[in-house]
């Protein structure tokens, strides 16, 4: 699977959104993702993906407007160092 | 993911003393104080022993007890014509004397502990929101550069408790009434005090306090009824509010007029108030009050800070017997923890306070009779009041 899809598919069985509604161009606001959400939806991409996000929540929600955005964030985000700590 | 363990509201004794306990445990803390420091408070500046003891475990009370004024081992009454004085009773073993230093020395040489331990301080930072998801929560916050938010399961309220605010919980706009007690205060140089004695000052309609603080100035604090004030301000026309109720304390006290006799005022007269004494009701799961946030006592028994600090103390231990990252249910059970924990050490102290203020209040030549008559019913009251108490518990014995 590609990245869009691992994203689409953790969005949709973690975190119950509607998979008609997760199409590239979704913006955040209109998948009801705001910043307290963002927070739980990154640590399980960090786990899902074996990466680690450096930016706090607010930061993240600045970066990214749309699911595209999201997926090309995650491709760009450095591979975890070590097993994860436990959060 | 970066976000925090836990954010502070506030950098006062309490704020500064929460977020340095669980910095030095490791966790991730913001503090947000909406002032630049230094800057000066309507406080009595005495710290009582508990609060020492609990900067001192911290490794923080160093610098601060190097500036205090001296160690308060007397305790007195001036009120009409008596002064009376016997000694305070001792501090518990682990902790020191109290001693008085004022706020804008006390506060930023808290807050920058609490920075070198690792807090990271947003100044000036006003938190205007909260909002909670799970088990998380955000504070959006504002400061010179415009609206943030941060985030963290574990948010403590340590904003004080006489100025309005947005957050729930800060008070709305209260009703004004006539017995509201406002808060007046000044230094003095020159002030004929004897060292090491602290005397409650007794005056139709208020009561205040006498303590020598850092170099070697004595801090004047009181309190006075609104109605009381009204009448004071119109008795002498002209004159500013806070020289107003002190020319009324000293033609009222003897032994005030004589301590203050040729001293001179030492910066402005602050005012503040209506004060707000009493025991708040728990915040949400996730959501913890320290300082007079969480309940003040009367101010008549000098126990702000102490109580400030201490309380600081015992959320942090509170908290760290606990996992980092509890879910909603943990937060729920730690909340009430510290709630029966707080109680169980501040509510006789508060609950005192109030039958002390009321006696002196409603009968004050009966409760200056009654202390000529049994001086010792001063070290009884400030044992009740807490000065001879241990360091509040986190975990049971």
């Amino acid at each position: 699977m590609t990245t869009p899809e691992r994203l689409r598919d953790l969005l949709a069985k973690e975190f119950a959104i509607e998979p008609a509604r997760l199409v590239p161009g979704a913006r955040l606001e209109d998948l009801d993702i705001d910043s307290l959400r963002m927070i739980e939806i990154a640590f399980a991409v960090e786990d899902a993906f074996g990466v680690k996000i450096d930016d706090e929540p607010a930061q993240l929600m600045a970066r990214i407007r749309t699911l595209a955005d999201f997926a090309a964030y995650v491709e760009g985000l450095p591979a975890a160092p070590s097993p994860q700590p436990a959060r | 993911m970066r976000a925090h363990d836990a954010i502070v509201i506030g950098g006062g004794p309490a704020g500064a003393t929460a977020a340095l306990a669980l910095a030095r445990r490791g966790w991730s803390v913001a503090l947000l104080e909406k002032s630049r420091f230094p800057r000066r408070k309507v406080c009595g500046e005495y710290v009582s022993p508990g609060g020492w003891a609990a900067l001192r475990a911290l490794e923080a009370a160093r610098g601060a007890e190097a500036l205090a004024g001296p160690p308060v081992r007397r305790v007195g009454l001036f009120a009409l014509e008596r002064a009376i004085e016997v000694p305070m009773p001792a501090p518990a073993p682990e902790a020191p004397w109290g001693r008085a230093l004022g706020r804008e020395t006390l506060d930023t040489a808290l807050l920058e502990e609490a920075a070198r331990a690792g807090v990271r301080v947003l100044q000036p930072c006003a938190a205007v929101a909260l909002r909670r998801a799970g088990r998380w929560q955000a504070v959006a916050a504002k400061d010179d550069d415009g609206p943030c938010e941060l985030h963290a399961p574990i948010v403590v309220a340590a904003h004080g408790s006489w100025e309005r605010g947005p957050l729930p919980t800060q008070s709305p706009r209260p009703e004004r009434s006539p017995g509201d007690l406002l808060g007046f205060k000044a230094r003095f140089r020159g002030a004929r005090l004897a060292s090491g004695l602290m005397p409650l000052v007794l005056f139709p309609g208020g009561y205040g306090g006498l303590v020598e603080s850092d170099g070697g100035r004595v801090s004047f604090s009181c309190c006075v009824r609104r109605d009381a004030l009204a009448r004071v301000r119109a008795a002498r026309a002209g004159a500013p509010a806070g020289e107003a109720v002190l020319a009324h304390a000293c033609a009222c006290a003897r032994a005030l007029r004589e301590a203050l006799a040729g001293a001179r005022r030492d910066g402005p007269w602050l005012a503040a108030g209506p004060i707000r004494p009493g025991i708040r009701a728990r915040g949400g799961a996730g959501l913890f009050r320290v300082g007079n946030a969480a309940g003040e006592a009367h101010p008549l028994v000098a126990e702000g800070i102490g109580m400030a600090i201490q309380s600081g103390w015992l959320l942090a231990e509170t908290l760290c017997a606990h996992r980092r990252l509890p879910d909603e249910a943990e937060l729920d059970a730690i909340g009430r923890e510290y709630d029966r924990r707080w109680r169980a050490h501040f509510a006789p102290r508060v609950r005192a306070s109030h039958a002390f203020a009321w006696a002196t209040g409603h009968a004050l030549h009966a409760a200056a009779a009654a202390v000529s008559g049994a001086p010792a019913i001063l070290a009884w009251g400030a044992r009740w009041s807490g000065k001879a108490a241990p360091m509040p518990q986190a975990q049971r014995p």
